[in-house]
């Protein structure tokens, strides 16, 4: 068990937002949060970060509740990559990624040779060594995505929460940031938690895939589990016709709105 | 800044070196610039004290505690701008927007206007009034965090609010209008060691404190979710770069009077040479805020020989073109 959150309650100001989630990630695991728009899959990944205060409930992180941790040691064990970052254009990707290796660092932040290997090993792990010199401004989106991704590899965090990592990219970027959070998962062992918009992602992509829907937990499961015709219907209101592959596992054609 | 051999970072500190060249250049131009004539022979032979006893009064006494008044100043405006910029993320932040400007101005006005007996404690009540209104600015902005947009726009409410004030005073006293005019524009004329003793502890601690902290404001850059999910302490952070660039701002508008445009500009400037990156934006900000302000004043002494202008409007006058040209000619993208 790696993360666990009991009955968490969240929102902004007065207005509640997410009601009694319960929800546990396993380690090891890449679990998808999926949902309708306003169903609260953000709220709850701020609020697991740390971003908002629950009003209700608990968060534990290897057992331990993870208000009692100071915010740098949490930032050793979790990253949390919001959907939009505000870079100021000029800064360069190396600069960006080396901001992963800030919670490792003494007060002073000065980066030791070994923090610069690291950032190296990051930026190269994701593809971008001929990239590392360039402005932010003269990327991608993808490429982008890409420098976040390294930034957050270079903070060395078991657990990687990404909110909808893959919004505004081309289908060949898309594939790609998936193709890398599983590189994440598989050869480097990280436990992720996402956001994901697309349902036939959340399944190729996630060993467990949680059902949000009106600030609540709607339910939680294998792909297999999750990707009924009943479920669908109920949480997106879609009609869709469920199929598999052998390649793909099992995924889903929506026809209509109901 | 991979490693020191990096040519990122040689490039940087080639930069550092050029600004630091112009800054100690202004300061050698401006103590041999003026009315009388003094030799860069003289110059030397008074800084090690054998010079005659004119020639000291004149750099000694006059012009060099005015150039280092105005080097402290520019120094510590640029490097507020630099900080507020930073943490506001908005390149229209400068130290008006938490309130220094109005504050101090209110303040300032207040005493010349409605108790000019006491005009003696001009700078410590214009102090106090620059920092009480960005702590009023700051308690009112907060709501379960203090959020940059609207930071800045309780500035704007709480410095129309005092603008009100200092113009209801200057009408209600219009025949003691000219002796607040002055303060409002900014001035360098007869500052003296006494000024330079005291803005020289807030200015060395405010830039050291923000060279040494250059680090976290590029954290803080990323977005507050981004900066928390790395481990900093954004609230916390946010109020001590507000606190120093404050003091910054504060002392300095204090002993020399309303001279913002200097904390909006210098920042800009800076950041077309050498990039965001705090770690560099700082120094180069500080040694060309410093060498901007003491060739202006120096300018301001020469070009209407012997009347004297004040250097906050050859500032504005030379300043304002000239970003604006430089704003043309480098692309946006780069602010």
């Amino acid at each position: 068990m790696h993360l666990q959150c009991d009955t968490l309650s969240a929102g902004y100001g007065r207005e509640m937002i997410i009601n009694e989630i319960s929800l546990t990630v396993k380690k090891g695991d890449i679990t998808a949060i999926i949902g309708p728009n306003g169903s609260g899959k953000s709220t709850l990944l701020r609020a697991i970060s740390g971003n908002i205060k629950n009003t209700d409930g608990k968060i534990f992180l290897n057992g331990k509740p993870v208000s009692e941790i100071r915010p740098k040691a949490l930032a050793r064990e979790l990253t949390y990559m919001p959907q939009v970052l505000a870079a100021y254009p000029g800064f360069l990707v190396k600069d960006i990624v080396a901001c992963g290796r800030f919670p490792h660092l003494g007060f002073g932040g000065r980066m030791k040779k070994e923090d610069h290997e690291k950032v190296n090993w990051a930026i190269e792990s994701v593809g971008l060594q001929d990239y590392k010199d360039r402005t932010i401004s003269s990327l991608s989106g993808g490429e982008f995505q890409m420098t976040r991704i390294a930034m957050a590899i270079a903070q060395e965090t078991d657990l990687v929460i990404l909110d909808e990592p893959t919004t505004f990219l081309d289908i060949n970027h898309q594939l790609r940031v998936l193709g890398l959070i599983r590189k994440l998962n598989e050869s480097m062992g990280k436990t992720i938690l996402m956001v994901l918009h697309d349902i036939n992602h959340a399944s190729r992509f996630s060993h467990e895939i949680v059902v949000l829907d009106k600030g609540c937990k709607y339910t939680s499961g294998t792909p297999q589990e999750i990707l009924t015709e009943n479920i669908l219907q109920n949480v997106f209101k879609i009609n869709a016709r469920i199929f598999t592959d052998p390649d793909h596992g099992i995924y889903c054609l929506s026809d209509s709105v109901t | 800044m991979m490693n020191i051999k990096d040519k990122y970072f040689k490039k940087k500190s080639i930069l550092i070196i050029i600004f630091f060249a112009f800054a100690l250049g202004s300061v050698a131009l401006s103590l041999y610039t003026g009315s009388v004539k003094v030799s860069p022979g003289n110059i030397i032979k008074v800084m090690t004290g054998e010079a005659s006893k004119l020639d000291y009064q004149i750099i000694w006494n006059i012009r060099l505690p005015r150039t280092i008044v105005a080097f402290l100043v520019g120094m510590s405006l640029a490097v507020s701008g630099a900080i507020l910029q930073g943490i506001m993320r908005n390149p229209l932040a400068s130290p008006n927007i938490i309130g220094v400007s109005s504050g101090a101005g209110f303040a300032g006005i207040l005493l010349l206007i409605i108790f000019p007996a006491f005009s003696d404690l001009l700078i410590p009540f214009a102090f106090l009034g620059a920092m009480a209104t960005t702590v009023v600015i700051y308690l009112i902005a907060w709501r379960g965090g203090a959020d940059p947009h609207r930071l800045i726009l309780t500035g704007v409410g709480v410095s129309a609010f005092l603008g009100a004030g200092i113009q209801s005073m200057m009408i209600f006293f219009p025949d003691r209008v000219h002796s607040v005019i002055g303060f409002m524009v900014g001035g360098l004329a007869a500052r003296s060691w006494d000024h330079a003793f005291v803005l020289a502890p807030y200015a060395f601690a405010g830039t050291l404190l923000a060279f040494l902290s250059s680090g976290r404001l590029n954290i803080l850059m990323m977005g507050d979710e981004t900066a928390r999910s790395l481990g900093l302490n954004v609230e916390l952070t946010r109020v001590i770069f507000i606190a120093i660039s404050s003091v910054l701002a504060a002392a300095s508008v204090s002993i020399v009077g309303l001279l913002g445009f200097a904390g909006l500009i210098v920042p800009h400037l800076a950041r077309i040479f050498v990039g965001p990156d705090h770690r560099y934006l700082f120094p180069v900000s500080a040694l060309l805020g410093s060498g901007l302000i003491v060739t202006c004043d120096t300018l301001a002494r020469m070009i209407l020989d012997p009347v004297e202008l004040p250097v906050g409007v050859i500032m504005a006058a030379l300043g304002g073109p000239f970003f604006l040209y430089l704003l043309r000619r480098k692309s946006a993208s780069s602010m």
